[in-house]
């Protein structure tokens, strides 16, 4: 069964197995709330790697800390700079 | 932060984060120092936490757990913290059982004061209520002269009384009777209003009781009488006299020195009967606190013995008489005019007969 995700990217003509479902929303950048995540793979204070589907998503800033973090959910504050889809 | 336990693990923060979160473990505020990763977890997940971390090996303390469960673990012994829970439990349990206030409202023509007798009869207040029954001081209130309905709630520590007072009533002149006004004393006339009718009498007139003061009839011509409706106001002067035998030797109550005391609580009433044939009641109500006032009362019960003791009428003379000419003075009907009273003093016998006389003004008819 498609959920509402895999309906609109049929619409758009991207192909359903490549897509990541990823929501991503910065607050004032001072913090991030992002859905739909595979894995923490690097968490430093000044970046944070996480895992999307095929990709990689790379959280650069300063001072960053995890504030919560669960299996698809995860909130990210600090000084963000840059967000960054990092291919293989 | 209530119920989460924070963990303290030699082990890499990207690691711990992924491990817990594969188990469906949710972590916070995860940082970093040096080799350990401090996270924090709900107390819920706490236990499982700690199963993850034993299986694969990870060295950990708790730093802190502020669940519930872990206070009352670590303050077992605090006698004091429970006494102090079970006090603050029970004071709340009486305070809210406990009225300490009424508010009345919807009475114009009902005094208050009577309103609030029926209730202190029925409820103790200040005082613990807690199964009170309102119902019935419901019925109790309607039951009281001029109140057509009531309503009693209570709200926290306040009784709230609503009355309903009856309309009042209105007096419905028959005018389908042709019927004489007639005199109820034996009286002289001073006025007469006569407003249908024909008058009778006139001022100065003495009046017989039951003597027709103005007749149903009207005078249509000579010797032609009609009968009319008769309606008017007559009033007259009428003495009225009261005889009281007093008697110089009474007998009144003394106490004997004994007396015995005993104390209620929230105003229960129980069965008590003091030891002693005759006796006469004091009661005195006191407070146990100023702030929660729970009230208690101490009933004192004296033994007493009739003794007979002479009364001297003359050394008290004034003020016996003045007793009985003001009691008299209440009793004569409402609205009249005292004209003047006087009053005669006879022995008789061991007796003193105190005769008392009223001259008034009043409506007659």
């Amino acid at each position: 069964m498609r959920n509402y995700y895999d309906e609109m990217l049929l619409k758009l003509g991207l192909p359903v197995e490549d897509a990541v479902g990823l929501k991503v929303t910065v607050c004032s950048f001072r913090g991030v709330f992002i859905e739909g995540h595979k894995g923490l793979l690097v968490f430093t204070n000044n970046e944070i790697l996480l895992k999307i589907g095929k990709e990689k998503l790379k959280i650069s800033g300063a001072d960053l800390k995890i504030n919560e973090v669960s299996s698809d959910e995860i909130y990210i504050r600090g000084d963000i700079k840059a967000l960054e889809v990092v291919h293989d | 932060m209530i119920n989460r336990c924070r963990f303290s693990v030699i082990a890499e923060a990207v690691y711990i984060a992924n491990i817990l979160n594969f188990h469906g473990i949710g972590v916070k505020r995860i940082e970093r120092k040096g080799e350990e990763t401090v996270f924090t977890v709900h107390s819920a997940d706490a236990k499982k936490a700690e199963e993850v971390l034993t299986k694969r090996g990870k060295e950990y303390k708790i730093l802190a757990d502020t669940s519930v469960r872990a206070f009352f673990k670590k303050n077992v012994f605090r006698f004091g913290i429970y006494t102090g829970i079970l006090a603050v439990a029970l004071l709340m349990y009486f305070y809210a059982g406990t009225l300490t206030r009424i508010d009345i409202s919807g009475n114009k023509a009902v005094a208050g004061e009577n309103i609030c007798k029926v209730i202190e009869e029925n409820l103790e207040i200040p005082g613990f209520n807690r199964d009170a029954d309102y119902d019935a001081l419901e019925k109790k209130l309607i039951a009281l002269d001029g109140i057509s309905g009531a309503s009693v709630e209570r709200k926290g520590n306040t009784l709230f009384v609503r009355v309903y007072e009856e309309l009042p009533k209105v007096d419905v002149e028959d005018r389908t009777e042709f019927k004489d006004v007639v005199s109820k004393y034996d009286t002289i006339i001073t006025r007469v209003i006569t407003f249908s009718g024909t008058c009778k009498v006139k001022v100065g007139d003495t009046v017989k009781k039951g003597q027709t003061v103005i007749s149903a009839t009207v005078t249509a011509g000579e010797g032609v009488e009609a009968p009319s409706y008769a309606n008017g106001i007559a009033y007259g002067r009428v003495w009225v006299t009261k005889e009281v035998i007093i008697s110089q030797v009474q007998i009144e109550a003394v106490r004997t020195g004994n007396s015995v005391e005993h104390v209620v609580f929230f105003g229960k009433k129980d069965d008590f009967v003091p030891p002693f044939s005759q006796y006469e009641t004091e009661k005195r109500e006191c407070f146990l606190d100023a702030v929660i006032p729970l009230k208690y009362t101490v009933f004192t019960y004296y033994e007493t013995k009739n003794a007979e003791k002479e009364v001297d009428f003359y050394a008290n003379e004034e003020a016996i008489v003045k007793e009985h000419v003001d009691k008299m003075l209440s009793e004569i009907p409402e609205g009249s005019k005292v004209l003047r009273n006087w009053y005669d003093i006879k022995s008789v016998d061991k007796n003193i007969k105190l005769v008392i006389y009223y001259e008034i003004e009043t409506k007659i008819t």
